[in-house]
């Protein structure tokens, strides 16, 4: 099926674009990468006459690492780009590790970090992984600039805090402690997850665990039984003994996930795939 | 999918009849629903229902049908529609029942809504939760907004809820509150009109009888309701003008005034007016 006709819009700057979606109200969206939207207005479940081009927008491209060690991403990098970033890789290895198999190889080429985020599709990797590293977004608007902490970023299926006439311009993510290791483990029987499970560990740190599940539910959930658990560990505990003693607060949490069935798999199955992989990702992250 | 409203209110059965029983009235508690018009008195009515799930809108043009209905007992509908632009197709079947129970004082009504959803097409490709998630949340939201509507009928009192999930404020006991007001659920019901037939024993609860409408049922302020509308009734009109041309040939061969020719088919046309509504 084809897309209805639409006028398409490249700006160069931000201003511009800004412009342009005050312009034209909710008959315009944002075009990043379109691995989502394009395909939405292919199955005419979405219809916009203007749709604003942002690929030509450079300051919404590349990974930048800050002078106080804060990673910025921005919001137009591929998928590819940042599973082969220098300082993706170097501080972030478990980021990359994800980014290197979402989906196929089209989607990780085409697909960018902003859109994910901002299409809000339950069914995704990164934000788990983000919620964990307790990232946050940067938003600009008409109204200015404003940052939200990627734990409120999501608030449900296909919503998210971000204002209609807003971009997303970037992801930061603060540095990591040399103790901090991170790890995304997920299962699905088709290119979306079923069930993610993101894991940060840090053995340098008061809030040594930082666990999210994702996919499962309509936005990442923290699984903070297990955090709980895990501050009361004691150091140096190798990764079968930590396991077992966040077993049960994992599965606990877990069983108190508001799951669904669907076609990826039965609540009761999801919620025991959260456990299998919290386990997996967990024990990546420790020695 | 099978959703249910199970509420004890602090109402008449008179008062939840009016606002059931007026479907625009109705519609207004249910959250997206717009443009409702009665199509056939008491019977059936288009309306357009609007949803948004993060991008993606739903613009559906709905037919309610009223199946029968009980006065101040029950009413059976069936509201079906489909979204052009994304194939999306809705199909509700709803019944609800009243039930007046009167404890001390006070009038409480017992009302029970059970209704089946089928939501099928592309939108519904989203996945059987989200749309789940989001009927959930219009059930809710037009439970809270027909507690609202009560709140005004009878004052300020609250309803109460005898759900499992109602907090603690809702659950407060009925007899600590103002009875409410007689006069205005029969000012305001919909079948408060027969006051004999209010007082007399209640109607057997056959759900499939449907009975003639109160004369002041409140759809009836509709818009083009009591009037009559005077119409072309086909294929009358094309006979008629044809005879009419016929006749006035004949009439002017024969030697008659042309004027035949003008007053003939005017005739026809006259007499292939019908009337409408009423």
């Amino acid at each position: 099926m084809r897309a209805r006709k639409f006028f398409l819009h490249r700006p160069t700057d931000l201003d511009e674009a800004i412009r342009l979606k005050a312009e034209h109200g909710d008959a315009a969206t944002f075009h990043a990468g379109g691995t989502e939207l394009l395909v939405a207005l292919k199955a005419h479940v979405l219809h916009y006459e203007h749709v604003i081009d942002l690929k030509q927008i450079e300051a919404l491209k590349g990974v930048r690492l800050r002078d106080d060690g804060t990673i910025s991403i921005g919001s137009l990098s591929t998928h590819d780009r940042i599973a082969n970033d220098p300082i993706i890789r170097e501080s972030l290895p478990g980021y990359a590790a994800l980014s290197e198999h979402v989906a196929n190889i089209r989607v990780r080429i085409a697909g960018t970090l902003g859109g994910v985020l901002c299409f809000a599709e339950p069914h995704a990797d990164a934000p788990t992984l983000l919620c964990a590293l307790d990232a946050w977004v940067v938003l600009l608007g008409p109204d200015g600039e404003r940052e939200i902490p990627s734990r409120d970023f999501h608030l449900g299926e296909f919503t998210t805090a971000r204002a209609d006439d807003e971009i997303l311009a970037s992801i930061e993510i603060a540095p990591q402690s040399a103790g901090t290791r991170s790890a995304y483990r997920s299962f699905g029987h088709t290119e979306r997850p079923a069930v993610g499970v993101a894991a940060v560990w840090s053995t340098d740190n008061a809030q040594r665990l930082s666990l999210w599940a994702g996919a499962i539910s309509a936005c990442p959930t923290r699984l903070s039984r297990a955090e709980e658990a895990a501050a009361e560990l004691d150091g140096g505990l190798p990764a079968e003994a930590a396991w077992g003693r966040l077993r049960d607060a994992v599965r606990a949490d877990a069983q108190a996930i508001d799951a669904h069935d669907d076609l990826h798999g039965g609540a009761d199955y999801k919620r025991h795939l959260v456990s299998v992989l919290a386990e997996r990702a967990i024990k990546a992250c420790l020695p | 999918m099978d959703f249910r409203i199970d509420a004890l209110l602090p109402a008449t059965a008179s008062q939840l009849w009016a606002i059931f029983f007026d479907v625009k009235r109705v519609a207004g508690l249910i959250p997206g629903c717009e443009n409702v018009v009665e199509v056939e008195k008491l019977k059936s009515f288009s309306a357009t229902m609007r949803q948004k799930i993060g991008p993606f809108k739903l613009e559906v043009p709905t037919r309610i049908e009223i199946d029968s209905y009980d006065i101040e007992r029950q009413v059976c509908l069936k509201a079906v529609g489909a979204d052009k632009a994304t194939g999306t197709t809705i199909d509700v079947r709803m019944v609800v029942d009243l039930q007046e129970q009167r404890g001390g004082e006070d009038a409480l009504c017992k009302l029970d809504v059970s209704a089946g959803m089928q939501v099928a097409g592309r939108l519904a490709s989203l996945g059987y939760p989200i749309v789940r998630k989001r009927s959930e949340q219009l059930f809710a939201e037009f439970e809270a907004r027909l507690r609202a509507e009560l709140s005004h009928l009878d004052g300020s009192r609250p309803a109460e809820d005898d759900s499992p999930a109602a907090d603690d404020e809702s659950t407060l006991p009925a007899q600590a509150q103002p009875a409410p007001q007689p006069g205005v659920a029969a000012a305001t019901a919909a079948g408060a009109a027969d006051p004999s037939a209010r007082n007399a024993a209640p109607p057997p609860r056959a759900a499939a009888q449907r009975r003639e409408p109160p004369p002041a049922a409140p759809v009836g302020n509709a818009p083009g309701a009591g009037t009559t509308e005077l119409v072309f009734l086909w294929p009358r009109l094309g006979i008629n003008v044809a005879v009419a041309v016929g006749v006035a040939h004949g009439a002017v061969a024969l030697g008659q005034s042309p004027w035949w020719w003008l007053a003939a088919p005017l005739l026809g046309v006259a007499a292939s007016l019908g009337r409408r509504g009423g």
